[in-house]
């Protein structure tokens, strides 16, 4: 049997699902379900700015607004998750970004159980190694890849 | 470790043994301050369907589950239950107890969204709310949106202007208390109010009030007479508006014609009654599987004689006769007997006679204020 290297990833989990502690519980049965390793978590509250310094990139797009009043309405928490293929499984158990047709065609994904739109969607996963670094490294600046 | 550490953040109390809003339901019910010998007024029943042990969804329900109305029996208590409403993952219930009106309210109070002057990370919380409403009030209607409620207060007369007290998560404007309570940018924090506030920017006269996922809608008009006019604390969809709004704004629904009697509000769509209902917005809105989305108000073509609505975060219920739609989930949230989406309207069958005089739409159950017939 080969072992498979560990793979890292950025997890978000956004305000609407911290404002409710049973949810936040739930999630993290899921993950010890799942068998992906929690390296480290981080509870987070952003400003409107913070919010608005992160999210720079979308500033002319008609949801930034949106976006970073979300982002800004309580504590989240972000993690580092770690299992081999972490960045899909991960992906793939949140489900498609639109939780509305999520929930509609896949409702067995978390978006579809938790989120509301195509903005207030609840969960964020690295799309890939280089973002997950990247990530990782805003998140969790003093973290040893 | 790392559970240790979330446990730690989130505060959490056992919430793995829930058996929420129905249980404290009973219990209130069943409280001995309330019972007396006499029976119970009007012949009242309670029925609730859907996930009885939590309000918030499971990605497997561990709890029992019910997809038809089962029977939630009090009939020895002298009390006369006259509104229940529930929002995300808490419910208000108001009621006569010897001529003097109390509201309870239980769930999560993350947001002061229970309106006992306090904000906790319990799941586990209920109780009467005391301070803030003024004496001798009458409710008029109660509405729970995710992390905000409201109770409109009336003083009996018809015409005489009612006072909407507002209480909970106060962030995206949701109140309708103004701008001074949006975010400090300088220091984050939850702007809550635990303890109900008179809304005193709104001088008309509110008909009737729906609370949805992080929006409010208000129905204005004097008395019995609506003028039509909706102001709206977030109006999501109306004309693409993405504007965050703190305080009431008036928006006319041109389109309809006819004179609005009731408003729901859900997660990502609105409902207006005339009569027949109207909705526009997203998801299963009963055009069928083929229609998920709707920008201006439509009417639904297979209902009518609609007197009320009431939306939760992705589904809808209407009466007289009950009928519901939307998505359904594990719980059976619907009554409808199965587990599927619905998306026509659906008539939902009660094991007796009675007539529906209030419905609660929570996240995952439903319960349903009745009359024997």
């Amino acid at each position: 049997m080969t072992l498979l290297k560990n793979q890292l990833s950025l997890a978000l989990l956004k305000p609407d699902l911290c404002a409710n502690p049973a949810i936040i519980h739930k999630l993290f049965e899921l993950f010890r379900k799942d068998q992906f390793e929690i390296v480290k978590e981080r509870k987070i509250l952003w400003s409107k700015s913070q919010a608005e310094q992160f999210y720079f990139e979308h500033r002319n797009r008609f949801f930034y607004e949106r976006l970073c009043g979300y982002m800004a309405s309580g504590p989240f928490v972000a993690l580092i998750i770690s299992k081999p293929n972490a960045i899909k499984d991960w992906r793939d158990l949140i489900g498609p970004t639109h939780p509305c047709r999520a929930r509609i065609n896949a409702s067995n994904t978390l978006r579809s159980l938790y989120g509301l739109t195509d903005t207030r969607n609840s969960f964020h996963g690295s799309d890939s190694e280089e973002t997950a670094k990247r990530e990782i490294k805003f998140f969790f600046p003093d973290f040893k890849f | 470790m790392t559970r240790f550490m979330i446990t730690k953040i989130f505060n959490n109390n056992k919430i793995n043994n829930n058996k929420i809003n129905l249980i404290i339901i009973k219990s209130i019910l069943n409280h001995r301050k309330f019972s007396s010998s006499s029976i119970n007024h009007k012949k009242q029943k309670l029925f609730y369907w859907g996930s009885v042990g939590s309000s918030v969804n499971t990605q497997k329900t561990p709890f029992e589950t019910t997809t038809s109305p089962q029977l939630l029996n009090f009939t020895d208590l002298d009390i006369e239950i006259t509104h229940i409403a529930s929002g995300w993952a808490h419910s208000l219930i108001a009621f006569k107890f010897k001529e003097t009106t109390k509201v309870f309210s239980l769930g999560l109070n993350s947001s002061g969204q229970l309106g006992h002057c306090t904000i906790n990370d319990n799941y586990f919380n209920y109780g009467q709310i005391e301070e803030g409403l003024p004496p001798n009030f009458k409710v008029h209607s109660l509405s729970c949106g995710r992390l905000h409620s409201f109770i409109l207060l009336s003083k009996g007369n018809n015409n005489e202007k009612r006072d909407l007290y507002g209480f909970g998560n106060s962030i995206h404007g949701q109140l309708g208390f103004g701008k001074q309570v949006l975010i400090n940018d300088e220091n984050p924090k939850f702007i809550c109010f635990p303890t109900p506030q008179l809304v005193d920017s709104i001088k008309e006269n509110v008909t009737q009030l729906a609370c949805g996922f992080d929006h409010t809608i208000l129905l204005m008009g004097k008395g019995n007479t609506s003028d039509r006019s909706i102001p709206s604390l977030i109006p999501k969809f109306h004309n693409s508006s993405i504007r965050k709004i703190t305080s009431s704004v008036d928006f006319t629904l041109a389109l309809l014609e006819h004179k609005i009697i009731d408003i729901g509000a859900g997660g990502t769509f609105s409902a207006y009654v005339t009569g027949d209902v109207y909705v526009c917005g997203y998801g299963a809105l009963g055009f069928g599987d083929n229609v998920i989305e709707k920008l201006k108000p439509t009417r639904i073509p297979t209902l009518n004689n609609v007197k009320k609505v009431y939306c939760g975060t992705d589904y809808i219920a209407a009466i007289s006769n009950l009928f519901t739609w939307g998505c359904g989930n594990s719980s059976g949230r619907l009554g409808l007997k199965h587990t599927k989406n619905q998306f026509v309207p659906m008539k939902v069958t009660f094991p007796h006679e009675v007539i529906v005089e209030e419905v609660a739409c929570g996240t995952n159950h439903v319960i349903a204020l009745c009359r024997m017939t």
